[in-house]
């Protein structure tokens, strides 16, 4: 049974391991350590702030979405997030989850009105997932990363709550 | 690339587009402006 919780400051240590998967950084935009360890602290940052919550299966963290809660009024109407599920949990409903109940976060909690999101061209399985979800397609940033000299193109997406 | 986003309705987008950036999104209501609900506009260049 998957359950869910507010992130707890422990929960960086799944990050920390799911980063360190070969693989999984192609779906993000980090690449040193340095940067991993910068992209940990910032997702930690909003899950202190009650926006990050963790799916867990038996017990054990099996997925984290944060949403990137923006700090300027003005833009309080949106927010990005951020998704990872652990390789051995995929498939499994853990990312709907995740993804369900941070729509719900984020509208009862931060009063957003339209969640978005960013993901590289070719991540095929994310982006069936939330279109599955309600997401809509609204913009590429073409060549907005360069990995081992290869450009890859960013698909934003959102959905109105 | 040269990445820029800019409120609509603001006169920077047509100048901005003089200098050859072009719209390739735009993010219906992203900013509160009292009541009101404005978009944000994303505009790229190709250096």
């Amino acid at each position: 049974m998957i359950t869910t919780r507010l992130s707890i400051p422990e929960d960086a240590a799944f990050l920390h391991a799911c980063y360190q998967e070969p693989g999984v950084l192609r779906g993000f935009p980090m690449s040193t350590e340095a940067e991993v360890e910068d992209s940990i602290r910032f997702w930690m940052y909003h899950a202190q702030n009650g926006a990050g919550l963790s799916a867990l299966v038996d017990g054990k963290v099996a997925g984290m979405i944060v949403l990137n809660i923006q700090s300027f009024g003005k833009f309080s109407p949106t927010c990005l997030f951020s998704l990872i599920v652990d390789k051995a949990f995929r498939k499994q409903g853990v990312g709907t989850l995740l993804v369900e109940k941070a729509e719900i976060l984020a509208k009862e909690q931060f009063h957003i009105e339209i969640l978005h999101l960013e993901v590289y061209e070719g991540n095929t399985p994310a982006i069936r997932l939330y279109e599955r979800l309600g997401y809509s397609y609204y913009g590429t940033q073409k060549k907005f990363i360069k990995d081992d000299g290869a450009y890859l193109d960013k698909v934003l997406m959102e959905k109105k709550l | 690339m040269l990445f820029v986003d800019v409120f609509a309705e603001n006169p920077l987008i047509a100048l901005l587009e003089k200098q050859g950036f072009q719209i390739y999104a735009e993010e219906k209501g992203a900013v509160k402006d009292g009541e009101k609900r404005i978009s944000k506009i994303l505009l790229e260049c190709t250096l």
